[in-house]
């Protein structure tokens, strides 16, 4: 039997990839449409329950549209324009401190009229990409590390002032996974994560607001009707969910007492409605998405492009894992979305970005010219 | 990049997201499932509230079928001194001055100020402004009324009320309280956050049993002379 030759394996890798691909927008649709049912859910017994589940469910027909049109736009497009989208985002996150909205005490959004757009979220992708290059480009450690902090931090400062330190955290998150999985050293990363906790310290014990939040998820039971309100609602709402769940559109205690169930609460409303065991599947389903990277990643030839699916696909279950963390009670609370949960266009869309850019760099149309790329072995053949 | 730099790491990467994802199922566990009556009771007690409907006192009637003692429902006009200030900065105080110049002062510690017994028109004239004005209020009350007669009130009794209940206390009120009360409706109902009723919660424990109406041997005449008679 002859073999095929490398034509036919590729076309026949092209077909399997674009049959991937509509499999692939095909889940994300679904899952939008789960996330536009749990806020629905969430707002069930509110004056208007589909105003926002109608309102997220436009947001997702904008996200799959801009998911189809960034993966069929060639990864080294991308690579080749980061910077300018780069500096575009960056100037809409300067911009939003003048001419943006204040919504609880942060001013992020800009006020479009009939809907509020947030430019961190917007710029989070092309931040991940914008790393992914510079780790490529530089070789020697110090240029390394120099070279990416110094966008992070410039990054940061604008969020800085808005405030949102849940936003900050997620960019930091994302340099040090960059960093981490790029091949930097491991000391930093330490160093990094460590003076990350000592400057959240010095800014706890600086903004009373904050402080609150964390002696509230010390010690909760202490304040219940207080600062530690919100974590007692998380624990009632999952007690009420049980094993089983109480069924879509019978969150009662989201709806009456769970805090911004459609947005910060997310996950907890979602276990009430669904239970212990219509959450594992969401838990797992974020949980795995590195592993997806990773499989991904290594088959991908371009050092750029394989960097950028696991970071992008690890930042997201980063935010996902923060979120339900705070759900559960293991982390105090900071504001941070569920990703195609929460209600959010922004985040919807800028997932539905950093997933389209995904699926372009996995879809193996490299930049020819790249001189150090390496081919990964396919880790089962390791 | 080196490659195997990059598989170690990124299996370092998985791990970390496997405890993780290890500690938060433990944790949804506990409180879906293994603490879950614990933490269903303390949100039962912020929750559910159990409430009353006082049952409706009988009336008294005489050997005729006259009523001599009956109960009605009267409207309260209550405005809160703590609202006072901005009640003032909107006028709204110096409406319902012109509409009802002597407003009493009621009981201090709650620092309100009270009209009693509205009457129809005047419920309308002030019904603007309740709707309008937070701190303004129509209050509903029961109260116990009697024929005018202070014989026959002497040897009918009174009663006290608590909380929109009422019991004999003397007289025919106190020898016939238990026929005369009925039972009152007990029933459980969830509140929101805000401490408002939610819509769909109420649940009745108890149906509510009227009291019984209570006929006495002697007509109103003979009642009034019998005080007579004994003094």
């Amino acid at each position: 039997m002859e073999k095929m030759n490398e034509e036919q394996t590729n076309f026949i890798d092209s077909r399997k990839r674009s049959h991937l691909f509509v499999y692939i927008y095909a889940i994300l649709f679904i899952l939008g449409l789960w996330g536009c049912l749990a806020v629905y859910n969430a707002t069930v017994y509110s004056h208007s329950p589909f105003h926002f589940a109608i309102r997220q469910f436009i947001w997702l027909l904008i996200g799959i549209v801009v998911l189809i049109f960034s993966s069929r736009i060639p990864f080294p497009i991308y690579k080749k324009y980061a910077f300018h989208m780069g500096i575009v985002a960056y100037f809409l996150l300067v911009v939003v401190l003048f001419f943006g909205i204040k919504v609880n005490g942060m001013r992020g959004w800009f006020d479009c009229g009939a809907f509020y757009f947030q430019p961190s979220e917007i710029a989070k992708p092309v931040f991940i990409l914008l790393l992914c290059i510079l780790n490529d480009k530089s070789q020697k450690w110090v240029m390394h590390l120099l070279v990416m902090l110094s966008l992070t931090v410039f990054s940061i400062i604008p969020i800085a002032f808005e405030p949102d330190y849940g936003m900050i955290m997620i960019y930091a998150a994302g340099f040090i996974i960059v960093y981490f999985l790029g091949g930097g050293s491991s000391l930093i990363v330490i160093s990094a994560v460590l003076l990350g906790i000592l400057m959240t310290t010095v800014e706890l014990a600086g903004k009373s607001y904050i402080m609150n939040r964390f002696l509230g998820f010390i010690n909760p039971s202490g304040y219940p009707f207080d600062i530690g309100w919100h974590i007692m609602q998380f624990k009632y709402t999952l007690a009420r969910g049980g094993f089983w769940g109480t069924s879509w559109g019978n969150s009662f205690w989201s709806n009456a007492y769970l805090p911004l169930a459609y947005n910060d609460s997310a996950f907890a409303a979602l276990t009430e409605a669904i239970g212990f065991v219509g959450v594992l599947p969401v838990l797992l389903g974020f949980s795995i998405l590195p592993y997806i990277g990773y499989r991904l990643s290594c088959k991908i030839k371009d050092n750029c492009a394989a960097l950028f699916i696991i970071s992008m696909l690890s930042l997201i279950l980063f935010q996902a894992l923060i979120h339900i963390s705070v759900n559960t009670g293991l982390f105090p609370p900071t504001g941070i979305t569920l990703p195609m949960f929460s209600y959010g266009g922004s985040s919807l869309v800028s997932t539905m970005f950093g997933a389209g850019i995904i699926l372009s760099a996995a879809s193996g149309k490299e930049n020819n010219s790249s001189t150090d790329k390496l081919r990964f072995q396919n880790p089962d053949s390791a | 990049m080196q490659i195997r730099k990059f598989k170690f790491r990124s299996k370092i990467l998985l791990l970390f997201v496997l405890f993780w994802t290890v500690a938060i199922t433990v944790r949804l566990f506990y409180y879906t499932t293994y603490e879950r009556n614990y933490f269903l009771k303390q949100g039962d007690k912020i929750a559910w509230r159990k409430g009353i409907v006082p049952a409706a006192r009988g009336k008294i009637l005489d050997r005729n079928s006259i009523p001599l003692a009956w109960t009605e429902r009267c409207f309260d006009l209550k405005v809160e001194k703590k609202a006072a200030i901005s009640l003032n900065r909107q006028n709204v105080l110096k409406q319902i001055e012109a509409i009802f110049p002597n407003l009493q002062s009621g009981n201090e510690e709650e620092g309100v100020l009270i009209k009693k017994n509205l009457n129809p028109e005047q419920i309308e004239k002030i019904k603007a402004i309740v709707i309008g004005s937070k701190g303004v209020r129509i209050v509903p009350r029961l109260e116990r009324r009697y024929v005018d007669y202070k014989e026959v009130r002497k040897y009918l009794g009174s009663v006290k009320e608590l909380d929109g209940k009422f019991s004999g206390v003397s007289g025919v009120e106190e020898k016939n309280d238990s026929e005369l009360s009925g039972t009152d409706s007990e029933f459980t109902f969830m509140l929101d956050r805000t401490g408002k009723m939610i819509q769909g919660t109420s649940k009745i424990l108890k149906e509510m049993i009227p009291g019984k109406d209570v006929t006495l041997d002697l007509s109103l005449e003979e009642i009034k002379n019998l005080n007579g008679k004994n003094e």
